[in-house]
């Protein structure tokens, strides 16, 4: 630990470093790619990291043309404020009515009502008819 | 609609996710009102082929309401439109069809063509159908009939849409659909080369289509073309055949209004080579029904053409029996180019035509056609209450002109003198001025027989200021004369200058102007009137 931190302290001061070995034989060639690791870790982090802040805004952008019927469903949610368990459920709904899109519940106000619910969303009635009133 | 629907049909209208699609088109089984017109009007707005073609399917059942709102797509739905076209589904077609047609959907006539050629297709008659419905709409939208809003060029839409139809043409032996060959001609016209030189190669596939296409359609661009033939250096037989057989009123109409009053040389030259109309003898109508103006232009065309001599006037005479007065001017006027005993009977019955313009150009033509006692009645003509008469009576009787009077004037015995000069002065409708200008003349012997022509034609009132002018001619024979003749023109003004001609130096003016105040004086007239004394 306490050697990476100077390797990172001499990585810093590299000019000084490098002068370490002067007047020492043949140290001053010699290098080793194993003391670079610690660079290319961070280095590969903050691409990583990138990489997931690039997608979580592609996730939120719905200004760019494409045919993602997640996407969709996210959109609608969100004009709703909706949270991440109505969303949940609506899937679920979908899956149940045997929907061809969740999205298509925002188009069906019938599918709400506790009659046309199906047996295994009994336990969500109440929550099914409070997300009903909020989108109709 | 409540709020937060409103919010989803927004996102669904505006986002850019297709997936938004088949959602709005599963919309479309609500049976709220309010969630299906919103789909409706999102679909629309989504320029979207899946969407389009999903409203495409359904227009046969939706109500006029929600197919206003799918009009607002017009323009935008050619892509779902030519899917509709070449769907199996047979509601599909028809809905397209119906709706290519009513947005005026001239893109797909490509579509529509390939697909009418092909007849083993189960919608190839139905596509035929459409194509001629679309040219012939085209047409009328070239040749100015257009809808305001549309903010197309036609003429470039036109010459895209020409282009396949030419395609079509050169593939006629195999498809054999002649209506395709007539929607060519529509839209042809008079630029097109292709169907130009169809009409002149009767050995062309296509050329008996294209004739009856040519001698039946009633589109702008084929009369355009018709009428073009009449202005062309070189124009054919066929061509000129194909004008000679439409007997269609509307066709007539455009054909009279392109001739006019007054047709230049080159269609003259045309017109000429045409030996028959077929409208002259139409069943349907007759030239009797045409309007006033038109009946006009008949007589002018008929005239031009080479129409033969008995069928021209038995069309003539119908004209000045039946037709109505411009009609019947031009019908008279137009004898003028025929020969024979029938045109002089025509002209004579004319005479006795209510409408004095009739009258006058029959006037005009009885010496041409050598009516019986022409002389006699055109004299009479001259007193006719109808200035149009009088006036075209006095240009036939051009011999009754004062030069003429003049030169046998010393010839003439008295009697003679006055009968025949009164005559002149009625006919020739310069008489005062020219007896003036003659009164004028230089030499002194014209100046006395110009004085003798005015007491012998009873002029000398009319012509009293000019008399009493010579009052001060330097000849005293003229002044005596003058003063003599002056008697007969009882008036102020007259006595006035006579008292003047009194202190003449010459004794014989004195005289003569003594014994024409004595004259007056036998008529009591008051010495200091100032006003006209009538006799």
């Amino acid at each position: 630990m306490n050697s990476t931190f100077s390797a990172f302290t001499l990585l810093a001061q590299y000019d000084r470093w490098r002068r370490l070995g002067d007047g020492l034989r043949g140290s001053g060639s010699r290098s080793d790619l194993s003391d670079l690791l610690p660079f290319f870790i961070v280095l590969g982090l903050v691409c990583a990291g990138i990489a997931v802040a690039v997608q979580i805004y592609k996730r939120r952008d719905f200004s760019k043309p494409c045919d993602d019927p997640q996407k969709l469903l996210r959109q609608l949610c969100a004009v709703h404020h909706l949270n991440y368990s109505s969303q949940r459920l609506l899937v679920r709904m979908a899956t149940a009515l045997e929907l061809p899109h969740p999205a298509v519940l925002f188009v069906t106000p019938s599918a709400f009502s506790a009659s046309e619910l199906p047996a295994q969303l009994s336990k969500e009635a109440e929550q099914i008819r409070q997300l009903g009133k909020q989108l109709f | 609609m409540t709020a937060p629907l409103q919010t989803t049909f927004e996102v669904l209208s505006t986002s850019r996710n297709d997936a938004a699609v088949p959602v709005l088109i599963s919309a479309l089984q609500s049976e709220e009102n309010a969630i299906y017109q919103s789909a409706l009007k999102a679909l629309v707005a989504r320029r979207n082929r899946a969407g389009h073609f999903a409203l495409v399917s359904r227009w046969h059942e939706l109500s006029e309401e929600h197919r206003e709102l799918v009009r607002e797509g017009r323009g935008k739905m050619s892509a779902a439109l030519r899917d509709g076209i070449l769907s199996d589904d047979g509601q599909t077609f028809n809905n397209s069809c119906e709706l290519v047609e009513e947005f005026g959907e001239f893109d797909l006539i490509s579509t529509l063509i390939t697909l009418a050629e092909n007849k083993t297709h189960k919608h190839s008659s139905h596509a035929t159908i459409l194509v001629t419905r679309l040219a012939n709409r085209l047409s009328e939208m070239v040749h100015g009939h257009r809808d305001k809003r549309d903010r197309r060029n036609p003429s470039i839409i036109r010459r895209r849409i020409l282009e396949s139809l030419e395609q079509s043409v050169q593939r006629f032996r195999t498809h054999n659909r002649s209506e395709l060959i007539e929607a060519f001609v529509v839209l042809g016209g008079s630029s097109s080369g292709l169907l130009r030189a169809i009409i002149e190669d009767p050995r062309h596939a296509c050329y008996l289509t294209v004739i009856h296409a040519l001698s039946t359609s009633d589109g702008s661009a084929v009369v355009e073309l018709l009428l073009g033939f009449l202005k062309s250096d070189h124009v054919s037989q066929a061509s000129l055949t194909i004008i000679s057989k439409r007997s269609d009123k509307a066709f007539v109409e455009q054909l009279l209004q392109f001739v006019g009053n007054d047709p230049p040389r080159k269609l003259k030259r045309n017109l000429a080579r045409i030996r028959s109309f077929a409208w002259l003898q139409a069943v349907d109508w007759n030239i009797e029904q045409l309007d006033e103006a038109d009946q006009e232009r008949c007589a002018v065309l008929l005239s031009a053409s080479g129409l033969e001599q008995d069928q021209l006037l038995e069309t003539l005479e119908r004209l000045l029996k039946q037709g109505q007065p411009l009609g019947r001017v031009a019908a008279c006027q137009a004898l003028t180019t025929l020969k024979g005993d029938g045109p002089g009977r025509l002209v004579r019955e004319a005479l006795a035509d209510p409408d004095p313009g009739v009258q006058a150009a029959a006037t005009r033509q009885l010496r041409e056609h050598r009516v019986t006692d022409s002389l006699g009645l055109l004299l009479k003509l001259v007193d006719s209450p109808h200035k149009l008469v009088r006036d075209a009576a006095c240009e036939s009787l051009d011999e009754f002109s004062l030069e003429n009077y003049l030169k046998q004037f010393d010839e003439l015995k008295e009697d003679t003198r006055q009968s025949n000069g009164k005559l002149v002065a009625k006919i020739d409708q310069d008489f005062v001025g020219k007896l003036s200008a003659e009164l004028e003349s230089p030499s002194r012997k014209n100046r006395l027989r110009a004085i003798e022509v005015a007491e012998a034609t009873g002029m000398v009132k009319p012509m009293s200021e000019a008399l009493i002018d010579r009052l001060a001619d330097k000849d005293h024979l003229v002044r005596a004369a003058a003063a003599d003749v002056l008697q007969l023109c009882p008036t102020a003004e007259v006595q006035q200058a006579l008292r003047q001609a009194t202190l003449d130096r010459s004794p014989a003016v004195q005289n003569a102007a003594r014994i024409a105040l004595a004259a007056f004086a036998g008529l009591k007239l008051p010495i200091d009137a100032t006003g006209a004394l009538e006799s």
